[in-house]
């Protein structure tokens, strides 16, 4: 499948090894880079790219805002967030604003790629310690309003298992579920997360 | 009234013939006798310049308004006050020719007309001396004065030497009698009086009276003008006319009294009669005479008396020439002794017949009977017998006595011839005693006790009761029961058949009983040498000199009509109301007050004697005798000075270390440390010595202080505030003048005391502490700013380091890590490996670097979140290198407060032990785990790989280790490590993180 992937980093540097990375990769194809929000807002909705690869913190103010509005304009683009550190935080809130993973700059380009297309297949990957924090999020803040659902014992129970480390193999197996029924469930995860972030943003604004 | 038998000496008018003789024998002895007078009668007290008197001169004395005494002296002007003189010396320009007062009159309360030497009149007003403008009318018309008078009207009257009057009338206006006005005093001096319609008699060579309206008019009595006039009670006018003494009234004369003085008196200087209706002549060189119901009784043994008068409480006072100034106060008591006829002083036992004459046991000087008369004189028998130790008189008027070894006789004296020696007892008897019932009772040596029925003798025996024991004392109540007490102090009671005995198991205290009185109201009383004794229905209560007593030792108990028991003591007479007593005794009052007849009345050095009964007698007349060593004491309750007025009482200076203080309205004395001294005045002049005083200063003194007879109190340092001084007085007599006399000052605040400042230095001192306070405060609170400032400053600092490193370098790390990714795929098959390894070299360089930036966020300086990021950090390391990691127990550590330091070494170290794994342990599986108690965060990694020997030399990590230990050690941390070949390796990291908990 090939897929098109819209680049929003500042530094030039990065971008440009980002940009030879994908180039190398047959299926991939670079289609936007830009180096601030503003331009990224104005230009990639109209490109619609499939992925974007989202710096956590650019210059002219929050990747994870710029996350929240590109993934109103584009629902179906899967958005990741690059960032250097692993605030936990932060990346809660990326993926409560809509990024569907994230990658940390240290990572290996092999794993970039492989990253990509994961969450270019909706694979929604999600690490041990995000799934502690959306645990975390969940119980902190139970559901609130009625367009949001709370998660199912099923979901939470995959939720758990992602936080002790397993695999989404290891899940599929305990659970007796397949792999995909697994991805499955974490991309409801995701999509309650999604809801009931927009929710409580809307409340906010309501009140 | 005065009384007949208390001038027994006296010229009488005739009344009957059967006195006639006597009388002429009477005049006889006082003409032989000259001066044999009854001094007894009156108690003298003089004072003289020993006394603080200014002079033994004494012109004249007066009682002003406010109760002082003033003394015209040739010496000067003094004040009495009852217990010391207060000379009061004009200005010298007023006494140039010496200090004699010639004369002294109250112009009205408050102010004292005085003539000194000089010419001057004077006015003094408190301590103020002015000249009345009498002086100089007088001046001008070149007259001296020599006298003044104030009469009732307020009119001041002026004798001058040239023998005019002045009269100065209280509008200012005045007028001149002399010759031309009828006034002439060639051959006498001028003496005056006041009438009842506000004239003035006037008794110059001619008796004239000037009346209200100034008007002079002459008055013929007869033959021989008066020498002198003078006022008396009830608006008389008395005039004197050398042997004769004229009552005149309205002018008139009404009556006319003989009053022939003895030769060789000299003249008249003066006339006064008291408020007993007594007439006092003072003459110029036999004294002072007092003339009353006829008879005329020289009085004392002076010379020259210049002036008498008389002062509110009734004593009369004499200014004479020479022998100072004397008080005169009737006695209430007479002594009969030697000096009466008696042969001995001492009497020993006292009876009364039925016909009321008072029988004397004189010892060898045998009976004496004192007749209605006063006249005491020996009778009865004379001869070996005539001893007499006690006496009493029978129902029949015979005489009982205790002859000492003679036994007992028994006298008529309606026979006197007739002598009886009872054949029993034939021992000394010490008590005689008549019973209602006519019993004659009879007690003596060696305790024999028995009595008389007609001629029937009764003794008693142990058959009726009795113990013989010595027997002192005997009374009989209303019931007509005998109770008898003596030297065991028992107390028995016959009751006609058999002996009672009181001692004491039933309650009564063993002393010695000296007397038994049973009072109006049937009260027993047992004199004892313990005290005085009541027997209260069963009860049996002492009063002693701590009750208020003046004497334990009580001899003698006699009852008065005045509602008084009297005693005699050991130490003298005194007596206390029998109300109070009983008060007392039970308990009512604190104390009862006892009053002494002593040294104030005349009578020094009494000693009552107490071997004989009875001792002590009451007379029909109310009068009460006591048988002393020194005569018989006839003592008339009647006359006791009770009804004394309370004494005037003034808070006369007031003294301000020592210095005078005006007394005004609003007195303010000034506060610090001054003393405060107030002098009083209690203007009682009978027995000033027994005034007694109490004071209380209301705002410094809680209570009544009792200032006894002093007669000032002093205070010191008193603080700022109002204050009342309140004085109270008793005179003599015990009446109190409970109103006294109070002053109200101010004790002012010094301006550093006032409470204006008080407040206002308080409100500075607060706000001073305040502003000092608030700068401290503030200057604490800038500190800490500062402190917090620079450790903000500081924080920025980190974080835009972090920053710098996150953005700048970490950027360049990443690039660089993919850059050489890139390479690999284009680079040849030996660069290959190399090139992922520097690929691999530059993503862990990144990771070191977000640790780093991770440390420098202060938000991350906690236990639980360092757990956390070594959690992850954990989880990255071992990703995708073949060996499986397991984390475990973050979730249990507590977020405690971690420096960054400890938190960046230990970080270190971990990192470092986790590369020893990758490295070298050919593990396949890592573990952390973490534990957090007791204070210690503990940190475990244990893998499964080769482990290695604890050799440091063959450890190609030396160096490594090496640096473990390091790093822990500068963190306060430990650090061990097991190991063994094939064993695996186990690294624990030990940090003591003490919670804030336990460090407080």
């Amino acid at each position: 499948m090939h897929t098109t992937i819209a680049i929003v980093e500042d530094d030039e540097g990065i971008c440009e090894e980002l940009k030879h990375l994908i180039a190398r990769a047959e299926d991939l194809t670079c289609v936007c880079i830009c180096r601030n929000t503003e331009s990224a807002v104005r230009r990639i909705p109209s490109i619609c790219p499939d992925v974007i690869i989202m710096d956590i913190r650019l210059p002219d103010g929050s990747g994870i805002d710029c996350t929240a509005r590109l993934k109103r304009l584009l629902p179906d683009t899967q958005i990741l967030m690059f960032t250097i550190n692993d605030d936990t935080d932060q990346i809660v809130k990326a993926l409560e604003a809509g990024a569907s993973g994230y990658l940390l700059k240290d990572t290996g380009s092999a794993e970039i790629l492989t990253s990509i297309r994961e969450v270019r297949n909706q694979g929604a990957p999600m690490s041990r310690e995000v799934a502690r924090k959306l645990i975390e999020s969940f119980h902190r803040n139970p559901v609130r309003s009625d367009s949001a659902d709370p998660l199912t014992p099923r979901e939470e129970e995959i939720l758990r298992r992602l936080s002790e480390g397993l695999l989404y193999k290891e899940i599929g197996e305990r659970l007796g579920i397949k792999i995909d029924t697994v991805g499955t469930h974490i991309k409801s995860i995701y999509r309650k997360l999604h809801v009931r972030s927009r929710t409580e943003a809307v409340m906010k604004y309501r009140r | 009234m005065v009384r007949l038998m208390d001038f027994p000496i006296s010229v009488r008018l005739p009344r009957t013939a059967a006195r006639a003789a006597r009388v002429a024998l009477l005049c006889l002895s006082v003409v032989v006798n000259g001066s044999a007078a009854d001094e007894r009668n009156f108690h003298v007290r003089m004072w003289t310049t020993d006394d603080g008197l200014p002079h033994n001169s004494a012109s004249g004395v007066m009682q002003d308004s406010a109760g002082f005494i003033w003394l015209a002296t040739v010496g000067g002007l003094a004040r009495f006050d009852g217990r010391e003189f207060r000379e009061m010396r004009p200005p010298a320009e007023y006494r140039a020719l010496g200090l004699n007062i010639h004369g002294l009159a109250e112009e009205r309360p408050g102010t004292l007309l005085v003539l000194p030497t000089g010419g001057t009149v004077l006015r003094l007003t408190g301590s103020t001396w002015s000249v009345h403008p009498a002086t100089s009318v007088l001046a001008d018309l070149h007259e001296t004065p020599v006298d003044v008078h104030v009469d009732a009207r307020g009119n001041v009257w002026i004798t001058t030497a040239a023998g005019r009057l002045l009269r100065w009338s209280a509008d200012g206006q005045s007028k001149m009698f002399g010759p031309d006005e009828g006034i002439v005093s060639r051959s006498r001096s001028i003496t005056l009086a006041d009438d009842v319609a506000g004239g003035v008699w006037i008794a110059a060579d001619f008796l004239s009276s000037v009346d209200a309206n100034g008007v002079l008019k002459r008055h013929e009595l007869g033959s021989i003008e008066p020498r002198l006039v003078a006022s008396g009670r009830n608006g008389r006018i008395w005039a004197w006319t050398d042997r004769h003494l004229l009552q005149l009234e309205s002018g008139r004369v009404v009556r006319e009294f003989d009053v022939p003085l003895p030769a060789g008196v000299g003249s008249v200087r003066h006339l006064f009669e008291d408020s007993t209706g007594t007439i006092w002549i003072a003459t110029s060189r036999q004294g002072l005479f007092c003339y009353a119901e006829g008879h005329v009784t020289r009085v004392g043994a002076f010379s020259s008396v210049l002036f008498v008068t008389e002062d509110r409480e009734g004593n009369i006072w004499i200014a004479t020439d020479g022998n100072g100034v004397g008080q005169l106060r009737e006695k209430n008591y007479r002594v009969f002794n030697t000096a009466n006829g008696l042969a001995q002083d001492v009497v020993s036992s006292i009876c009364e017949d039925l016909n009321g004459h008072v029988w004397l046991a004189n010892r060898s000087g045998g009976l004496v009977e004192i007749g209605p008369d006063g006249l005491a004189q020996r009778r009865g028998p004379t001869g070996p017998l005539a001893f007499a130790n006690a006496i009493c008189a029978d129902a029949k008027n015979r005489l009982w006595f205790g002859g000492g070894r003679n036994g007992l006789l028994r006298w008529d004296p309606e026979k006197p011839d007739a002598l009886v020696q009872l054949p029993a007892p034939q021992t000394n008897l010490h008590l005689l005693f008549r019973a209602k019932n006519g019993d004659l009772w009879f007690a003596g040596d060696p305790g024999l006790v028995g009595f008389y029925r007609g001629d029937d003798l009764h003794t008693l025996t142990a058959a009726d009761g009795f113990v013989p024991q010595e027997i002192r004392a005997i009374a009989q109540d209303r019931a007509g029961d005998i109770w008898l007490g003596g030297r065991s102090g028992e107390l028995l009671r016959w009751d006609g058949r058999r002996i009672e005995r009181f001692d004491a198991p039933r309650g009564f205290p063993p002393e010695l009983i000296h007397a038994i009185w049973v009072d109006a109201s049937d009260h027993l009383w047992i004199g004892t040498a313990g005290g005085l004794v009541l027997k209260d229905n069963d009860h049996f209560r002492v009063l002693t000199t701590a009750n208020g007593l003046a004497d334990d030792i009580i001899q003698q108990i006699l009852e008065d009509d005045q509602g008084c028991l009297w005693f005699a003591a050991r130490r003298g007479l005194f007596y206390a109301r029998t109300s109070d007593l009983l008060a007392t005794a039970r308990g009512e009052n604190p104390r009862v007050e006892s009053h002494r007849l002593g040294p104030s009345e005349g009578l020094v050095g009494l000693s009552p004697t107490a071997n004989y009964q009875p001792a002590a007698c009451k007379t029909r007349d109310g009068r009460l005798w006591f048988a002393t060593a020194q005569g018989a004491v006839a003592v008339d309750p009647a006359r006791l000075p009770r009804n004394l007025p309370p004494p005037p009482l003034l808070i006369d200076e007031v003294h301000l270390d020592g210095r005078l203080l005006p007394l005004g309205a609003a007195m303010r004395i000034p506060s610090g440390q001054h003393r405060i001294q107030f002098r009083f005045a209690a203007l009682s002049y009978t027995a000033p010595e027994s005034v007694i005083l109490r004071h209380q200063l209301e705002g410094a003194d809680p209570q009544w202080i009792d200032t006894g007879s002093d007669r000032m109190a002093s205070y010191t340092n008193l603080p700022p505030k109002a204050y009342r001084l309140r004085v109270i007085a008793r005179n003599s007599a015990g009446r109190w003048n409970d109103e006294g006399a109070t002053l109200a000052f101010t004790v002012v605040p010094a301006w550093w005391e006032t409470l204006g400042f008080r407040l206002g230095a308080v409100a500075l001192l607060t706000g001073v502490t305040a502003l000092l306070a608030r700068s401290i405060a503030q200057r604490r609170l800038s500190h800490r700013l500062l402190r917090l400032e620079q450790e903000h400053a500081l924080e920025k600092e980190r974080v835009r380091i972090a920053r710098d490193l996150h953005d700048d370098l970490g950027a360049r790390l990443t690039e660089v890590g993919l850059l050489a990714e890139r390479l690999i795929a284009d680079s040849p098959s030996d660069i290959a490996p190399q090139l992922s390894g520097l690929a691999r070299r530059t993503r862990r360089l990144a990771t070191e670097l977000s640790s780093i930036v991770w440390t420098m966020n202060a938000a991350n300086s906690s236990l639980d979140r360092l757990a956390g990021f070594l959690r992850r950090f954990a989880e990255r390391v071992f990703r995708d290198t073949g060996i499986s990691c397991v984390v475990t127990g973050v979730d249990a550590i507590p977020a405690i407060p971690l420096p960054p330091d400890p938190q960046h070494q230990l970080l270190a170290a971990a990192k470092e032990a986790m590369n020893n794994i990758l490295k070298h342990a050919r593990a396949t599986e890592a573990c952390l785990e973490m534990h957090y108690t007791d204070g210690v965060f503990e940190l475990r990694i244990i893998d499964n790989g080769a482990g290695f020997t604890a050799d440091a030399a063959s450890m190609p990590e030396g160096n490594g280790l090496r640096n473990l230990h390091t790093r822990m050690a500068e963190i306060g941390g430990t650090l061990e490590i097991t190991s063994g070949p094939g064993m695996g390796t186990k690294v624990i990291f030990r940090l003591p993180c003490p919670s804030r908990d336990s460090i407080t």
